[in-house]
């Protein structure tokens, strides 16, 4: 087990809600001591593979009144406040809302840094690729991330 | 519109805690309800479309994808469709393990509805978040009994969504003893968390004035206890059709207000629910199951869609022991078995229907000789029941109406508890599309 957890979420089948899939797929290329899941668009799965990590990268799509390729990196404090005022999740309950859900039962997740990576995308409709414009953005995205994961 | 005529609109825009995007419009004239409508405006996914002309194999990787919630739900039913079509009887050993897999899937789905989904409703907070504070031991039970739904889906499908070790024909790898051992002692070990939501349903008000007779349909179980399998529809009109001939029977249509289609039984509007499963068989449950049923069985009206909640209660409770027993059953008699072997030389028409966590579940599938999907054809639950939610939300909000009720905030939070009673997946229910050649 490494010391960093990253989770991607989004369906598979939604063109850009898969957004952290596809940065997923690229960091695993790469040489990075850390830990990887896809957990599809279930974040409570994170219970089942969080074993203690000091830090867990959440990456997702966002929707919300920003241009698309936005990225935002948001640490503990600042999720809350910045997602539920000008950004949202695209996924149901909100991986928010479950996250402190689980954190409340979880004194090592309460106590792990979280960090979410966070997307603005374009459009969350059928299709296994990423809109010409958020593809675009893709390299960049996991530039930003592989460079935070290798300064741990 | 006469000049006298008042018309106010109380527009819902999202109705929170459901499974994807959906609204509900309401329309006053002169306090007087004039139209009312669940609108479903998550952008249709088409599945059938996409999968015409892929192999059946990959199609049935393809199919569960419509759905994160009950992935497993789509999975089996698609696996036993193509089966069907390919003439292919899986072995007893492989139906066990795919019941257990989908049983697994709905301790889970049950358990996300009820704990964080539903109660806050009925505990007066937001969200499950805020109410976690004051229920901790219930949101925790919640996150072990979703912990064990998930552990017998990773076992079986070998990832908690969209399980691909399950295939036509069998299972790519067989589960050892050890493992199936494992799930069976943290199922035992959860009897009591299994209760929780029980207790709390037992509590919970049931408002008289949303209650409405109404038909009610449900896959009659396959042996002689209570399951979610089978191969025959029972209506609470005292009817019984093979589910192979559920197109017969049950009519879809487009609406102009929503993406999912909507269905009927007789023209009719229709329930299909956990409800529907335990007012047409609960003679089937046993154990522990049997005896909330009789418990509670004054509380449980055929009649109101809030007494679903309750029921998928009881299933809860009933399904983690009847996951107990199968697991049981597996460890003592399990084998190594690979999946059946089939050669595609002609081509065939197969039909399943399921139970899903809310409701019944077809697939209909057409393989061509080159083993190529030619057409497809899948009803979910929320697009068989979507037209009776609109018959509840009439009748209550012309309920409060009658009463003097006219404050549209709480006319608006009634209607999405009726709504989110129904555990809806809007996401799966609009997947529509006319597939022709």
């Amino acid at each position: 087990m490494t010391s960093t957890l990253v989770v991607s979420l989004g369906s598979t089948v939604m063109s850009d809600d898969a957004i952290g899939h596809f940065i997923l797929d690229e960091l695993q290329k790469k040489d990075i001591q850390a830990d990887f899941i896809k957990l599809d668009t279930d974040i409570f799965k994170l219970r089942l593979y969080f074993k203690g990590h000091k830090q867990v990268i959440i990456i997702d799509a966002l929707t919300g009144e920003f241009p698309v390729g936005t990225i935002f990196s948001l640490k503990s404090k600042d999720i809350d406040k910045k997602l539920s005022a000008t950004i949202r999740s695209a996924h149901r309950i909100g991986s928010i809302e479950a996250l402190k859900i689980m954190q409340a039962d979880d004194k090592e997740l309460a106590e792990a840094e979280i960090i979410f990576y966070g997307i603005v995308v374009k459009q969350i409709d059928k299709g296994l690729t990423l809109s010409p414009e958020v593809q675009k953005i893709l390299p960049e995205a996991v530039d930003i991330l592989y460079k935070m994961l290798v300064k741990n | 519109m006469s000049k006298n005529q008042i018309t106010v609109p109380i527009t819902i825009d999202h109705i929170a805690r459901i499974e994807g995007k959906a609204g509900i419009e309401v329309l006053l004239e002169n306090d007087n309800l004039k139209e009312i409508k669940v609108n479903v405006f998550e952008g249709p996914r088409f599945f059938e479309a996409i999968t015409i002309g892929k192999p059946v194999e990959e199609a049935v990787a393809i199919f569960p994808r419509v759905c994160s919630f009950c992935a497993a739900a789509h999975k089996i039913t698609a696996l036993q469709a193509a089966e069907n079509a390919l003439d292919i009887k899986p072995s007893k050993q492989t139906e066990l393990l795919r019941e257990l897999m989908y049983l697994g899937d709905q301790i889970e789905s049950h358990t996300l509805h009820l704990f964080l989904l539903a109660l806050p409703d009925f505990l007066g907070y937001l969200d499950a978040f805020s109410m976690s504070n004051k229920y901790p031991i219930e949101v925790k039970s919640a996150l072990k009994l979703k912990d064990i739904g998930a552990k017998i889906q990773i076992l079986l499908g070998s990832r908690f969504m969209h399980q691909e070790n399950a295939i036509i024909g069998g299972f790519g790898k067989i589960p050892t003893k050890n493992s199936l051992h494992e799930i069976k002692e943290e199922l035992i070990s959860l009897k009591e968390e299994s209760e929780i939501a029980l207790n709390l349903f037992l509590k919970q008000e049931i408002w008289p004035e949303v209650a409405s007779k109404r038909t009610h349909l449900a896959l009659q179980p396959k042996g002689k206890t209570y399951s979610i399998l089978g191969e025959n529809i029972s209506t609470s009109d005292g009817d019984t059709f093979p589910a192979s001939e559920y197109r017969n029977h049950i009519k879809e249509e487009v609406v102009s207000h929503s993406f999912a289609k909507h269905s009927t039984y007789k023209g009719k509007p229709f329930m299909t629910s956990a409800l529907s499963r335990i007012t047409l068989f609960n003679n089937l449950l046993t154990g522990r199951g049997k005896d909330f049923f009789e418990q509670t069985k004054d509380l449980l009206d055929s009649a109101n869609p809030l007494a679903n909640n309750l029921a998928q209660a009881i299933e809860l409770v009933y399904f983690i022991d009847y996951a107990t027993e199968l697991t049981d059953v597996l460890v003592e008699n399990l084998k190594d078995e690979k999946p059946k072997k089939y050669k595609i030389k002609e081509a065939g028409h197969g039909v399943s229907v399921s139970e899903a966590p809310r409701g019944l579940l077809a697939y209909t599938i057409d393989v061509n000789k080159q083993g190529l999907i030619e057409k497809a054809d899948i009803i979910t639950p929320t697009a068989m029941f979507l037209p009776q939610v609109e018959v509840d939300l009439r009748q209550e909000t012309n309920a409060l109406l009658e009463q003097g009720i006219k404050d549209s905030k709480i006319i608006s939070q009634k209607l999405e508890t009726i709504v989110r009673a129904y555990d809806p997946c809007v996401s799966c229910s609009v997947h529509v599309t006319e597939v022709k050649k």
